[in-house]
């Protein structure tokens, strides 16, 4: 009886041993919300992930067995290979942890996980792919995950046994009652302006940059660098030129054409119905004869390099040429660290993506060009969720403005052959540029996630809109807003719903573990049923002892 | 497999219960439905404790660290009404004093037990979530169990007419110990910041010098002359 009482309690003992290692410090059940990566079909090519449920044990990145299981990745962790590695096993999901301040990641991991994104969203995937940001229930989940993994990984058959019985695993899981549906009131805004020219019928520039951002998920895709910069600067042209303008003895003989068009990252939409409806349907149109050239704004917040994309190179008379040499002077008289090229590229009809917004206006002869930092069209920075303000460097973007509006001061008011000083400058003094305004522009801009999916559908994203019609309406004239939707019968975009869903994340124990439990109450229960049963002894024991000591 | 925890838990809280019950003899006394008044002399007192301290204890405005110590402290007082309902229960029982111990006793427990423990356990247990929680509530209730045993032995004891001087004060304190023992333990969890097992073992320790003292005060009491 005793041994089997002593194997009794030191069986107990062990489960308590155990109970106790694995109390954890988290919460047991969190929800929050997930954003899903992109799903489009862009001229019947599908892209993204078409899958959104997500019923699955939490695994590590690390781990060797990801078969039906949701693949926890940090920013690190998201590679090419092993987003693939995680594809080939049939992994049931994949969920990035995206940290809160991702101006302290290093600049190769963030590198890596551009391209990685880029690559992902070339295809489709049946995965489905979250992302969330960071916070502690999470880095918690992660630690515990990445610990489960290396304990399987040193193979002791005792930790194993341990594991399979005691471990806690998380459980993700993303419940939807309805399937994924294609969104159909998508609208593309484009909104222009007009800064009237001095004479009678005067060329017109066209001054164009895309707002929208892009990114593996749309509601977290800021784009502060492609396009944000590219839009702060276009508004600042608008200010300078409207101060120039306002005088009649400053006016200058061009017509300044302003736009802010959206649908940029899907082959630049919003620009091709523009000019459509600019062209084909309009009666008179600034656009319809007699432009010099369009200039489009694209990524101009950082590098010290500066690119200029043609799909012809100009000829030597052409306004384009002039202003090119325009371009060069400026730079070289002040800025001469910085590298100016220009990048000849010929219009490909058959490619599925358009390279620059210039293109599109070259398929409707309009001579134009578009000014970056970038070099090459498929760059992954053009369109990534870590393009967030830390990748704009504010002087940067400040000394890219000067470049352009110096330059398009000197064409339009033809300062070079009227003998000015190479270095000499336009705009100064009350009308120079500040850092502050422009910082102010940018955060304003990057408040909000600008894809195209979610524009005129929440309220803060109308709502930017509305503040950039206001700042148009503010400066220029002839201010008009145009809303595309895409064709019902043969769509050059479909968007899918369910961007942002809700996540549960659980604390769940093996089933093995409930049987285990079990039978350690079960053992605790026969110690108390067989001290109950002989509480009669001890109390007849007691007595005795009490009668004793009174005698 | 998590309505098997629930069955887990509610079998680890209910089993030494159901032993107790058998055991002790009361099944052959017929006093099934003696323990159902004591069960609802419980819920009557509950009552009454929850509306005074609704009518005459102002909410706590101060921070959420700070522990009101004079507040919990008045609170726990309250408590004394228990002593009080289990007065009342064993002076309606004619018989020996064990029989009116253990049927008071068992009555007030199990009723605590549905009362407290059944809801959050159907509740919670049975989510996918694993948490401890519901196995160290399911352990409270069993240390309730012996605690309210000894708190009705003291309560006997205290009215009993031939209480020798002697032990007048022992079972003052030990009366003591009883009503403020929650107030003991969230002043142990404030200052030494136990954990939720710690805390559960220190209660289970607690309550065990309490009982054993009692049992044998009451031993020496019921035996002695």
């Amino acid at each position: 009886m005793t041994l089997r009482t002593s194997k009794v309690v030191a069986l107990l003992l062990l489960s308590v041993h155990l109970l106790n290692a694995s109390a954890l410090p988290a919460a047991s059940s969190y929800e929050f919300n997930a954003y899903r990566m992109q799903q489009y079909n862009l001229h019947q090519d599908k892209h993204g992930c078409r899958g959104a449920i997500v019923v699955a044990e939490a695994r590590s990145a690390v781990d060797t067995s990801l078969t039906r299981r949701c693949v926890i990745m940090k920013l690190p962790d998201f590679t090419t290979e092993r987003y693939l590695e995680a594809k080939k096993q049939n992994a049931a999901a994949v969920l990035i942890l995206l940290p809160q301040n991702i101006s302290s990641v290093p600049e190769d991991i963030v590198q890596g996980f551009m391209v990685a994104e880029s690559q992902v969203l070339q295809k489709e995937t049946l995965m489905p792919v979250y992302v969330v940001p960071e916070d502690e229930q999470l880095l918690c989940m992660y630690e515990e995950v990445t610990q489960a993994a290396a304990t399987k990984s040193a193979s002791a058959l005792v930790r194993v046994l341990r594991s399979i019985i005691t471990a806690t695993a998380f459980q993700i899981l993303v419940s939807n009652n309805s399937p994924i549906k294609p969104m159909t009131d998508t609208t593309i805004i484009t909104l222009e302006g007009v800064l009237p020219g001095a004479g009678e019928d005067p060329p017109t520039i066209v001054i164009t940059a895309h707002y929208d951002s892009f990114g593996l998920a749309p509601w977290l895709a800021y784009g502060a660098d492609s396009n944000g910069s590219g839009v702060t600067v276009l508004l600042e042209l608008v200010r300078l030129f409207h101060h120039l303008y306002s005088d009649p003895r400053s006016q200058a003989p061009y017509h300044l054409l302003f736009s802010l068009t959206g649908g940029g990252k899907y082959n630049f939409l919003g620009t091709k119905r523009w000019l459509e409806e600019n062209m084909d349907h309009a009666e008179s149109s600034l656009l319809h004869d007699n432009v010099a050239f369009v200039l489009c704004l694209d990524s101009l917040g950082t590098g010290d390099e500066l690119f200029l994309h043609v799909s012809r190179p100009p000829k030597p008379g052409t306004p384009q040429y002039s202003f090119i040499q325009l371009l060069e002077q400026v730079i070289s008289a002040r800025f001469p660290w910085v590298r100016f090229g220009t990048v000849h590229k010929k219009i490909n009809l058959q490619e599925a993506t358009v390279a620059w917004e210039h293109e599109r206006y070259g398929m409707k002869r309009i001579p134009g060009f578009t000014l970056s930092h970038i070099e090459n069209p498929k760059s992954e920075l053009r369109g990534s969720i870590l393009d967030t303000m830390a990748q704009v460097d504010i002087r940067k973007l400040k000394r890219n403005a000067v470049i352009v509006a110096e330059s398009l001061a000197r064409f339009m008011y033809n300062l070079s052959d009227k003998g000015s000083a190479k270095d000499m400058q336009v705009f100064k003094g009350s009308l120079d540029i500040q850092d502050s305004h422009l910082s102010a522009l940018m955060t304003m801009i990057t408040s909000v996630p600008r894809a195209v999916q979610l524009m005129n559908r929440e309220p803060e994203h109308t709502l930017l809109i509305s503040s950039l019609e206001q700042e148009f309406k503010h400066y220029l004239q002839q201010v008009h807003r145009h809303t595309f939707h895409p064709d019902r019968r043969d769509p050059e975009i479909t968007f899918f719903d369910q961007m942002k869903q809700p996540m549960m994340m659980y604390r769940v124990k093996p089933a093995a573990f409930d049987l285990f439990l079990g039978g350690c109450i079960a053992g605790y229960l026969g110690i108390v049923y067989y001290a109950i049963q002989n509480f009669g002894h001890v109390y007849t024991k007691l007595k005795a002892t009490v009668k004793a000591k009174h005698q | 497999m998590t309505l098997f925890h629930f069955g887990n838990c509610f079998s680890l809280a209910y089993f030494p219960y159901f032993i107790t019950y058998k055991c002790s003899g009361l099944s052959e006394y017929n006093a099934f439905w003696r323990c159902v008044q004591a069960g609802a002399t419980y819920l009557f007192v509950q009552l009454c404790k929850m509306l005074f301290l609704a009518t005459f204890f102002p909410t706590w405005e101060g921070g959420a660290g700070v522990y009101d110590f004079v507040g919990e402290f008045m609170k726990a007082t309250v408590d004394m009404a228990d002593l009080l309902g289990l007065h009342l229960v064993m002076s309606r029982n004619a018989g020996k004093g064990e029989y009116k111990i253990m049927v008071a006793a068992m009555g007030w427990a199990t009723a605590e037990l549905i009362m407290s423990r059944c809801i959050p356990l159907w509740v919670g247990a049975r989510g996918i979530e694993f948490d401890w929680k519901y196995i160290q509530m399911s352990f409270d209730s069993n240390i309730s169990l012996v605690h309210y045993i000894a708190m009705a032995a003291v309560v006997w004891m205290f009215t009993r007419y031939d209480l020798p001087k002697s032990f007048r004060l022992p079972v003052t304190i030990l009366l003591g110990l009883c009503v403020y023992k929650g107030f003991l333990m969230e002043l142990f969890v404030h200052v030494f910041l136990l954990g939720s097992w710690t805390a559960l073992l220190v209660k289970a320790v607690l309550t065990g010098a309490i009982s054993l003292c009692s049992l044998f005060l009451f031993v020496t009491l019921v035996h002695s002359n």
